[in-house]
């Protein structure tokens, strides 16, 4: 356990600061803006203790990966009790080991704070749940780590309510046999959910993606009728729920593609595209685990309606897949894929060949991960250009105030220049590449924009040169 | 056959002719390079015996470097001799071998399940996979327009049911290797497909043949006449005849070491796993009709009910379509452009066959079951939906979205030259349309004769005939005297357009200036 857990460290802690290279927009909104959130107290500490750098940023979601991994130690070891899966510790030492080197927590405990905590809490959550029938008091108990858990991050709201859901469903005797504790439980969960019922449509609003999609969706559909002629037929075949219809099935199929999930998830910021959330041989580890779980029907069941129900309201709200969203099925797919992964271990005695060569394409497409994630593959970004650039600024000219003409089309820029300036807020000072002024201030922006003759101090050094940013006096 | 099943069987084939058949020359508008090259190779084989470069009675056409399997033109040449040079020509083998694939779907189908044992319902599964072959979007899609992947898949169909007849009586193993051996220079993947998936029947049905002893002879040394040429390219050091078009789009060729490209593969594969390539988007626009997936929507809880019957089952059966289907999606998962409906074709009737068992699982259930009868009405009318929703897209609103898929415009630009040629010394066609060549070749109805005693088509990117040249245009350089017809694609610098050729959805398709 001590080298797995070292293991998991080093995989998340190496070249913090640069793998990622650009800080996502979502860590420096956690980090430097004002919230009552755990993250972003978290966050603060972190900033606090350490200053204003990558790896303060990055390190508390690297320790809670850690922890994450600790837990699952003890998550697997509950479940083992329960399906009888090996008497000795093999199993949860498996399930700590698929999860220190997984692809998708090392990536996402490496820039998403918000997540890694939830994910912690959430199987926090789910120790209380077992031991629900050994003492009453953990009708009230769970309630705590799942309130941390969605108030870490809202993706694990619907985890709590269908938690919720099966409790009631599956022990209503015993929670109605021990009323008292289960009104507080309902009692201090209404209270932690408050921010919520205040304002449901966090938790129903479709993002910028999906808002664009189905406006798309009702133009072509008008399109159709028109060019049909108006016709009462055509009308009703090209109602624009339909269209609709199907781009819900669409993104919910695409949560369920083999290939964005073992060999290339390239739907989101947060995962590198060059592979997928797992290891292509976790295909083969989660189809036999599925197998052995088929037996057990009631975990069976419950496993199937809680994937669909996480996958269905993430398509719900969302555009494209969102592997963050999908984050509350990891400790299912990571149980299901350990169970698989000691099926063939337990092959080894009888079939070596299989067994080697599973074990080589492990270890092939392990080594294929570390390779390319944290040597080959550190693209140059924008974002990577603009730091230099503040970097550049924030040496040689202190923190005087400057004109930053943003064509990132969309991120958070001024968080960047805070945070890499350490200076103030420069929400001011920031302009779109379409609107802005020579004024004779001091000006960072895109090479390509800076006209003839201006006074030149800085040129990044990007391959591309349609990336480089520049300082310029115009 | 029952007096039903006959006339279940009859109504069906019937609706296959129509779906296949009705308005095949409009629907879809316009036919692509493939087709067009089919064509006049079919139209110059007719004329002189020869292809476009000039070569006598090919195996293969060397067309613009792709190397496509001859058999689709040699089927068309009797059809140019009824028809004119087309498009209902040109689509009509096609078609005809859509609807033949479906009429012996039902033949397979019955054979298959015969591998089951006693199976009682094989007359009403199998009908069902003829049914659903006869309306299945993505078989509809490649009857209807000149795709030798369909051809193929037919003489697939039909080797592998002679080869489970032959099974019991050897004659008919004689079909069975003539079939496969046709299918094998009708499409590029069944090369790959056909002789896996074979090596895998005769494993697995080793016992029956292996009985048969010498009478296995004969059918072999037909199946290999059929690899003769293959062989006859590899030794006379042209075996781009046989891989060239493999080697344009090969994962190898395209990925910098040999672990990027297994990699690929494996991944190439998986995307095939695809429900929403499957049920929802389709791939390429020109595999599937507007906002449609290549099988229908409602078939989605039947196919997984399909595949869980097939899960279970412990016979042969289970073998052959599970290897028909993993085997079927290796020669894709090689290439770069993956999912991909027509590299695929081949597996149709395997998903239907899946899906057949399914259906035939609920109805029966249904049956049995009367108080499941109002979920199931209701379902009927979303299949119901389903079909006119399909078909409307498919045959109305296809023209109008995917015009510029299914590269319009050619026939008008060339009418509109037809009509104006005698104005101009010489017509200049932009190399940035695609092989225009050809379709000035096939539109034009130009002479083959003529054609090849001009030299016929060159191993350049520039081509010539009569006062037609075909090459890349600087607008600068070019003589601007009006003596000069240019036509140009959108993104060739130009002056003002004396004529424009637009696509249905309003963007530009041809540019015309002097």
């Amino acid at each position: 356990a001590g080298t797995i857990l070292g293991v998991a460290l080093f995989l998340r802690l190496y070249r913090i600061d640069q793998v990622v290279p650009e800080l996502f927009g979502k860590e420096l909104e956690v980090s430097l803006v004002n919230s009552i959130t755990i993250p972003s107290f978290v966050s603060h500490a972190s900033l606090y203790l350490l200053g204003m750098s990558e790896f303060a940023v990055r390190l508390p979601g690297v320790i809670v990966g850690v922890l994450t991994v600790a837990l699952m130690y003890y998550l697997a070891n509950e479940i083992n009790q329960r399906l009888m899966v090996r008497k000795d510790s093999f199993f949860p030492l498996f399930a700590m080991g698929v999860l220190s080197v997984l692809p998708w927590h090392i990536q996402i405990s490496r820039s998403d704070l918000g997540v890694s905590l939830g994910l912690f809490f959430f199987i926090l959550m789910v120790f209380p749940l077992c031991w629900f029938k050994q003492n009453k008091w953990m009708i009230v108990v769970w309630v705590l780590p799942a309130a941390a858990a969605f108030h870490a991050d809202i993706v694990f709201l619907m985890p709590v309510i269908l938690a919720v859901g099966f409790i009631s469903f599956y022990h209503s005797s015993y929670i109605r046999k021990y009323w008292i504790q289960t009104v507080l439980s309902v009692a201090l969960l209404a209270a932690f959910m408050m921010p919520f019922f205040r304002s449901p449509q966090i938790l129903l609003r479709p993002d910028d993606q999906l808002t664009y999609q189905l406006i798309e969706n009702t133009k072509l559909s008008q399109e159709r009728v028109s060019y049909s002629m108006n016709t009462s037929l055509s009308k009703v075949l090209y109602l624009p729920i339909i269209e609709n219809s199907k781009l819900f099935l669409s993104n919910t199929f695409s949560y369920f593609q083999p290939h964005s999930l073992f060999f290339s998830w390239d739907k989101d910021q947060y995962m590198n595209p060059n592979f997928g959330l797992f290891y292509p041989v976790d295909l083969l580890f989660i189809l036999l685990g599925l197998a052995f779980l088929k037996k057990k029907k009631t975990f069976f069941t419950v496993s199937l309606i809680y994937i669909l129900a996480i996958v269905l309201y993430a398509a719900f709200l969302h555009g494209s897949s969102q592997s963050t969203w999908l984050m509350p099925v990891l400790p299912l797919a990571v149980i299901l894929s350990s169970l698989g992964f000691f099926r063939i271990f337990e092959l080894r005695a009888r079939n070596k060949f299989v067994f080697a060569f599973v074990v080589l394409i492990a270890s092939f497409c392990m080594v294929r991960f570390l390779g390319i994630y944290y040597i080959v593959e550190n693209k140059e970004t924008l974002i990577g250009e603009y730091e230099e650039a503040f970097v550049y600024l924030a040496k040689n000219k202190g923190s005087i105030p400057v004109v930053v003409v943003d064509s990132t089309y969309g991120k958070n820029l001024s968080l960047y220049s805070r945070f890499f300036r350490e200076g103030p807020n420069d929400k001011e000072f920031i302009y779109s590449v379409n609107n802005y002024c020579q004024d004779g201030r001091m000006h960072i922006m895109p090479t390509y924009l800076i006209p003839k003759g201006a006074q030149i101090y800085y040129i990044s050094q990007a391959q591309d040169e349609k990336m480089n940013i520049g300082i310029a006096r115009l | 056959m029952k007096i039903l099943n006959k006339i279940l069987f009859t109504g069906i084939l019937l609706l296959a002719v129509f779906l296949r058949i009705w308005n095949l020359g409009n629907i879809p508008i316009s036919l692509n390079w493939d087709e067009v090259a089919i064509g006049y190779n079919a139209y110059s084989i007719l004329k002189t015996g020869m292809d476009e470069h000039g070569v006598r009675f090919p195996i293969v056409l060397e067309s613009f470097g792709d190397f496509k399997p001859a058999l689709y033109s040699y089927l068309l040449v009797p059809v140019l001799m009824v028809f004119d040079l087309g498009s209902f020509a040109v689509r009509l083998p096609s078609a005809v071998f859509g609807i033949i694939g479906v009429i012996f779907s039902y033949f397979l189908t019955k054979e298959l399940l015969k591998l089951r044992g006693n199976y009682k319902n094989a007359p009403i599964v199998s009908l069902t996979v003829m049914f659903l072959l006869a309306v299945s979007p993505w078989h509809i899609q490649f009857s209807r327009a000149a795709f030798e992947a369909n051809i193929a898949t037919t003489f697939f169909i039909i080797g592998f049911w002679a080869f489970l007849l032959g099974l019991k009586r050897p004659i008919f193993l004689f079909l069975s290797a003539a079939s496969l051996g046709f299918s094998l220079h009708a499409y590029h993947s069944t090369r790959l497909f056909v002789p896996l998936f074979l090596l895998f029947l005769i494993f697995i049905f080793r016992e029956n043949l292996l009985a048969y002893g010498k009478k296995l002879l004969t059918p072999a040394i037909i199946g290999f006449l059929f690899l003769i040429p293959f062989f006859y390219f590899a030794l006379t050091g042209r075996a781009e005849m046989i891989f060239g078009r493999a080697s344009q789009t090969t994962v190898f060729s395209n990925s910098k070491s040999l672990n990027e490209a297994v990699y690929k593969i494996g991944e190439g594969y998986l995307k095939h796993v695809s429900l929403k390539w499957l049920f929802v988007t389709g791939d390429n626009d020109r595999h599937h009709a507007p906002s449609s997936g290549i099988l229908y929507i409602w078939e989605l809880p039947f196919f997984i009910l399909g595949i869980l019957i097939l899960l279970r089952d412990k016979s042969k059966f289970k073998l052959v379509i599970l290897s028909w289907i993993l085997l079927g999606l290796v020669p894709s998962s090689l290439t770069t452009e993956v999912p991909h409906a027509i590299r695929t074709l081949i597996l149709i009737p395997s998903l239907q066959i899946i899906t057949a068992l399914g259906v035939v699982k609920v109805a029966l259930t249904v049956w049995k079951k009367k108080i499941l009868l109002l979920p199931a009405f209701f379902y009927i009318l979303f299949i119901g939906f389903g079909f006119i929703l399909y078909f409307h897209l498919y045959f109305y609103q296809m023209n109008h979205e995917y015009s510029r898929f299914w590269q319009f415009g050619y026939s008008d630009a060339v009418s509109y030259v037809r009509q104006n040629d005698q104005k101009y010394k010489k017509i200049v066609v932009s190399n940035k349309l695609e092989q225009p060549y050809i379709f000035f070749l096939f539109f034009l109805r130009y002479d083959p004769k003529l054609y090849l005693s001009e030299g016929g088509t060159r191993k350049t990117k520039e081509q010539a005939f009569g006062k037609y040249e075909f090459r890349n245009i600087n607008w600068k350089e070019e003589v601007h005297d009006g003596s000069v017809l240019n036509i140009l694609s959108p993104s060739d610098e130009r002056s003002e357009p004396i004529h424009t050729i637009r696509y249905f959805d309003g963007g530009d398709a041809f540019i015309i200036a002097e």
